[in-house]
């Protein structure tokens, strides 16, 4: 057998990592679990790369892959008590507090919402990507991403109006 | 340690701008790119026009150099070392489970993996293990809890972890993947036959309380009909030598544990569905 070189993996690690670690940051909320989720995205990216012949192509991939991770993990969160929102909060700029109160609201909706519209939220609202980005990213039609957009919308919707309900019939 | 990291700049817009969970992003009113496309102005690639907007903006130029400079890093640490500490030591993390998972699964369609273990092993309550001996050698096992070594296997455009008895083939790659238990080192050694040299692949220490993705992998060449590795995990630092010795015997006690495993190998041309 042949062995691949330690640098070759090195490089790649590297010239992505940041980007990943800097994603999964964004996405989830418990720092721990954004480390995790960054680690095996890049091991995966390691067991593929030989799929991947540009840097157009693997960050796509990368953006892809830790999306699906991170809706694994909200599903996989969804009765977990919620942080302490004082540490959650703590040193996070306006911007990064506003992604925030996002990823609280995609995790409690998550069970309600199939994977591939929590995939294009986290992409579009997150991420701020362009719906022909999100199309890029996942392999959708820009209808496809158009429509589950519209749909994520339109269950947010109806939720944030139960709830809403719930709290007034709450005495 | 504390769970708290430099993020790097936050790139977003002033406070009354808040972004919003639902309705269009409100950064394309805005004329913000996305974070995909600084990411990838940090890589090199960017548009006259991001170009034009990362002179102008400071905050999208902010995230663009970080990810630069950091990408640019003169010590980047090994794969495996750069999980953060767990904040709650009982919690597996994600890679972990997912492991699990998939080899739990695997198990029940008989058609993904395994963790192979080593002859002989015994789980933490002393029972020997039900294991099914695959390729005339190795045993299997998808018990929680105790010592593993899984095999991916790449294969063109598709990764699959072995099922202890898939034919590899010459082109795929392989990589190991441990759950060390304990163990704080491994070799691992290569032989083409019961009484032929061992080769020493791989050598590095380990973490002891997390699943390791080796850093190494092989690439499976057309010569004879089976490759051979063998997986020493060791409580303490073993020369070379002694790591040797531990693989040939197939001895095992509380610091040293080993897993042989036999994968049959397709000669070149013999194509196959895949699993």
């Amino acid at each position: 057998m042949t062995g691949l070189a330690t640098a070759e993996i090195e490089h790649t690690y590297r010239q992505y990592f940041q980007i990943v670690r800097a994603k999964c940051a964004r996405m989830l909320r418990d720092p721990a679990e954004a480390q995790d989720v960054a680690q095996e995205t890049f091991a995966r990216l390691w067991i593929h790369r030989a799929d991947i012949a540009d840097s157009q192509a693997v960050t796509a991939w990368l953006y892809r892959t830790s999306t699906r991770l991170a809706v694994d993990s909200y599903r996989r969160n969804r009765g977990r008590e919620p942080l302490d929102a004082q540490r959650e909060d703590a040193g996070r700029t306006p911007g990064a507090a506003d992604r925030l109160h996002a990823v609280r609201l995609l995790e409690r909706i998550a069970g309600r919402a199939p994977p591939r519209e929590l995939e294009v939220a986290i992409l579009s609202r997150i991420d701020e990507l362009t719906q022909d980005e999100v199309a890029e990213v996942t392999g959708m039609s820009s209808r496809t991403v158009r429509r589950l957009l519209s749909r994520f919308d339109g269950r947010l919707a109806r939720w944030s109006g139960q709830e809403l309900e719930q709290r007034e019939q709450t005495p | 340690m504390t769970t708290t990291r430099s993020r790097g700049p936050d790139h977003h817009r002033e406070p009354s701008q808040h972004l919003r969970i639902s309705g269009a992003p409100p950064e394309r009113g805005q004329g913000h790119p996305s974070f995909l496309a600084l990411d990838r102005a940090a890589l090199g690639s960017r548009t006259a026009a991001l170009s034009r907007h990362l002179s102008e903006c400071d905050r999208c130029r902010a995230h663009v150099d970080w990810i630069a400079g950091a990408a640019a890093a003169p010590e980047m640490p090994r794969l495996e070392r750069v999980a953060a500490p767990r904040s709650r030591p009982l919690r597996r993390r994600p890679a972990m489970r997912a492991w699990l998972s998939a080899a739990t699964a695997a198990a029940a369609v008989a058609v993904a993996v395994v963790a192979l273990v080593g002859r002989g092993d015994r789980d933490e309550r002393g029972a020997s293990r039900s294991a099914a001996p695959a390729a005339g050698e190795a045993r299997f096992d998808t018990s929680k809890g105790a010592r593993a070594v899984g095999v991916y296997v790449l294969r063109g455009r598709r990764t699959f972890l072995w099922n202890g008895s898939e034919p590899i083939a010459p082109g795929d790659t392989i990589r190991l993947k441990l759950v060390p238990e304990q163990m704080t080192q491994v070799h691992v050694f290569s032989t083409g036959g019961a009484a032929g040299p061992l080769i020493l692949l791989h050598r590095a220490d380990i973490a002891p309380d997390r699943d390791d993705l080796l850093d190494t992998a092989w690439r499976v060449d057309g010569a004879g009909d089976r490759e051979v590795l063998i997986v020493v995990l060791s409580a303490r630092p073993l020369s070379p030598a002694a790591a040797e010795a531990a693989a040939r015997s197939g001895g095992m006690g509380d610091d040293i544990w080993v897993a042989r495993l036999v994968l049959p190998k397709r000669p070149a041309g013999d194509e196959e569905v895949l699993p």
